[in-house]
């Protein structure tokens, strides 16, 4: 699944609402490709995006660090007025059976470790 | 019987008027040793900000949590190092999203065995209850609550008493508040003052609310009243309470927003804004913004993980250059991996900017005899050597990347050797101001120049609503001395601008042409002393 990440519009948070649609469905940690589509250089999620290289690897720890990225993106493309800044593809969320997504809850109740969180 | 009244009407007497103090000088506040930081924090209130000192960062801001486990945890590494390196106080706003929430920890009686039993809620419930407490310090491992009643002897028989002694813990035991006061809204005492457990908590403490139920006295067989055989006081305490709900950490640009809106509109006073090592462009972007509105520097951190080409892309998406008081924001990139200065972390990455503004505070703690600190020495170089163990470079530029470094504004933090050994050390000292060839390029004219413009500023406010003449008058004598001053300190140089005519600095104070009844303008030209960034040297063999 692709979120095209830009200035938001009018207030309209589009690609925030779709992150974090995105989000409830698909496991973490997840690894997601994101290609540049501004006229300049970018470092995002602390990974470096030349102009016109192809898409870089980032990984999300959280649904938080995802969101926040996002913010943060738009953010960027807000600075430079950039209606398409980052285009980002995520793996489509796995739907699970009932009882194995029961006993997920009860080994982290159990105590698992908590996943790392990103920038 | 004294021999004066204060005033005279129509008959024979003295009148004494009160002392006049003509004797007052401005002073400068220790207000440049603060600095102001947005955070992720474990502890702290979220509604707005407050001072931390070294000596109670534990109970304001908790314990630190890896940085493995959360990256924006750096920002707690940094705020301790910084104080204990110099700086004075840090203001901290506590970084929260909307869904952060705080509740009630509810003591009610047991349904059953004459105890008392601990809940956290939502809302303060209706009825059936003893208190309701919220703690807005926002502890994310949670309290504990304790309750005491001390006995009521009224003719040799224990009655209930209403006047119980509430006491909150951290969970480590560590004693937060204790008030004792009545559940009875109406008590008094003997003085007349209220003795409500509510009143004489808010009385003493704005980061406690106390709400008292219908349940309004502990009766006489309850395990938290009176002594027990060995006549230590009876006490009934919770487990652990967590009332508070973090919410998650999925800042947008609206939270960080808040959290800048509140730094700037806080009466607590900060010289500096510090970043916490945040990579957000978002919070950054703020940051800049907070820097323009309340004039203060800002110093950020680029993480020093980044080769010089992603740095560089890093600080020029932000535009920081196109800030308005850009000359106030310093972007500092230090690739290398140091201890973990609290020790909680294993070695890593840690930014250094909050470290720059620490020294930078230990440096205007030693103010001359003037007032002023010496802050025409910029934070770089030998004088400033960062304090860290176990450093190791992860990347060393060459020449071409320091240069490239240089003109995006970058202070890179890079071994240098000097006579008498190697440091690391902050290597430039440029601001963001987007120029090549001005004093305004550099820190220290920068922090030069918004000390002065605070200075007017406060001294503004100190005159208004005077008349007119008077002000002005006020004004011009305080420019004169302030700016003399500021030539003896150093901070000013004879200028080679004809219009001051070798003098160092130039003003002009007067009523508004066209608005004289309530307008005062005051101009101010000033020549400040830079610092020496690049040093040519040749040697010509001759015959």
């Amino acid at each position: 699944m692709k979120i095209t990440i830009g200035k938001p519009v009018d207030g309209d948070n589009d690609a925030m609402l779709e992150a974090a649609a995105i989000a409830e469905g698909i496991e973490f940690p997840v690894q997601a490709s994101m290609t540049n589509r501004m006229p300049h250089h970018a470092t995002l999620g602390g990974v470096y995006l030349p102009v016109g290289d192809d898409a870089q690897t980032v990984t999300f720890d959280s649904a938080d660090s995802l969101l926040r990225f996002v913010s943060d993106a738009q953010q960027v493309a807000f600075l430079g007025k950039h209606d398409v800044a980052v285009v980002l593809a995520l793996p489509d969320p796995k739907p699970e059976p009932e009882t194995k997504t029961k006993a997920k809850v009860g080994a982290t109740a159990a105590g698992a470790t908590a996943p790392k969180e990103g920038v | 019987m004294v021999d004066f009244v204060r005033q005279l009407g129509a008959e024979p007497g003295v009148q004494l008027n009160p002392t006049r103090d003509e004797s007052e000088i401005p002073a400068s506040g220790t207000s440049d040793q603060v600095f102001a930081i947005p955070m992720r924090l474990t502890r702290g209130r979220i509604d707005k900000p407050y001072l931390v000192d070294r000596g109670n960062t534990r109970r304001k801001i908790g314990k630190g949590e890896p940085i493995r486990k959360n990256a924006l945890n750096e920002a707690w590494v940094q705020t301790v190092e910084a104080l204990n390196k110099g700086a004075y106080q840090a203001v901290v706003q506590r970084l929260v999203t909307p869904n952060a929430k705080i509740k009630y920890a509810v003591v009610k009686p047991a349904a059953s065995g004459g105890g008392f039993d601990f809940s956290v809620a939502d809302t303060v419930p209706a009825s059936g209850f003893v208190v309701a407490v919220k703690h807005l310090e926002c502890f994310n491992d949670g309290i504990v609550v304790e309750l005491h009643a001390d006995e009521n002897i009224v003719g040799g028989i224990t009655q209930a008493n209403d006047t119980v002694t509430l006491r909150i813990r951290d969970i480590d035991g560590n004693a937060l508040f204790e008030f004792s006061g009545s559940l009875n809204a109406d008590a008094v005492d003997d003085y007349g003052q209220s003795r409500y457990l509510s009143d004489i908590v808010s009385k003493r403490t704005q980061l406690l609310e106390v709400v008292t139920g219908d349940v309004l006295s502990v009766a006489s067989g309850s395990p938290a009243y009176g002594y027990d055989v060995t006549g230590k006081e009876k006490w009934v305490k919770s487990g652990t309470l967590v009332c508070f709900e973090e919410g998650g950490n999925a800042y947008t640009v609206t939270d960080y927003r808040d959290a800048c809106a509140k730094l700037a509109a806080t009466n607590l006073e900060y010289g500096y804004i510090a970043s916490g090592g945040t990579q957000s462009p978002g919070l950054l972007a703020e940051l800049a913004s907070l820097a323009y509105e309340v004039n203060k520097p800002l110093r950020y951190d680029v993480h020093g993980g980044l080769t010089p080409e992603a740095a560089i892309a890093f600080v020029e998406q932000l535009n920081l250059g196109a800030n308005p008081t850009s000359q106030l924001i310093q972007p500092i990139w230090s690739p290398n991996k140091s201890d973990d200065p609290t020790g909680i972390n294993p070695r890593g990455y840690f930014g250094k900017s909050a470290m720059n503004i620490a020294y930078a505070c230990l440096r205007n703690a030693s103010k001359n005899s003037k007032g002023f600190a010496p802050k025409n020495y910029p934070i770089a170089g030998r004088m400033f050597p960062v304090q860290r163990t176990g450093i190791e470079p992860t990347y060393t530029p060459s020449t071409r990347e320091l240069s490239l470094l240089a003109k995006a504004k970058i202070t890179p933090v890079l071994y240098e050797v000097y006579s008498g050994g190697g440091l690391y050390v902050f290597r430039d000292i440029l601001t963001s101001r987007p120029t090549d060839n001005s004093l305004m390029k550099l820190t220290s004219v920068a922090e030069m120049a918004q000390d002065l413009e605070g200075r007017m500023t406060r001294f503004d406010n100190d005159i208004k609503f005077l008349p007119m003449q008077i002000a002005v008058k006020r004004k011009q004598d305080f420019l004169a001395e302030m700016l003399a001053d500021a030539q003896t300190s150093g901070w000013l140089v004879p200028s080679n601008d004809t219009r001051l005519g070798g003098a160092a600095y130039m003003f002009s104070v007067k009523p508004r042409e066209d608005r004289p009844y309530d307008v005062m303008d005051t101009q101010v030209w000033a020549s400040f002393d830079g610092a020496v960034r690049q040093l040519f040297n040749t040697l010509t063999i001759t015959r």
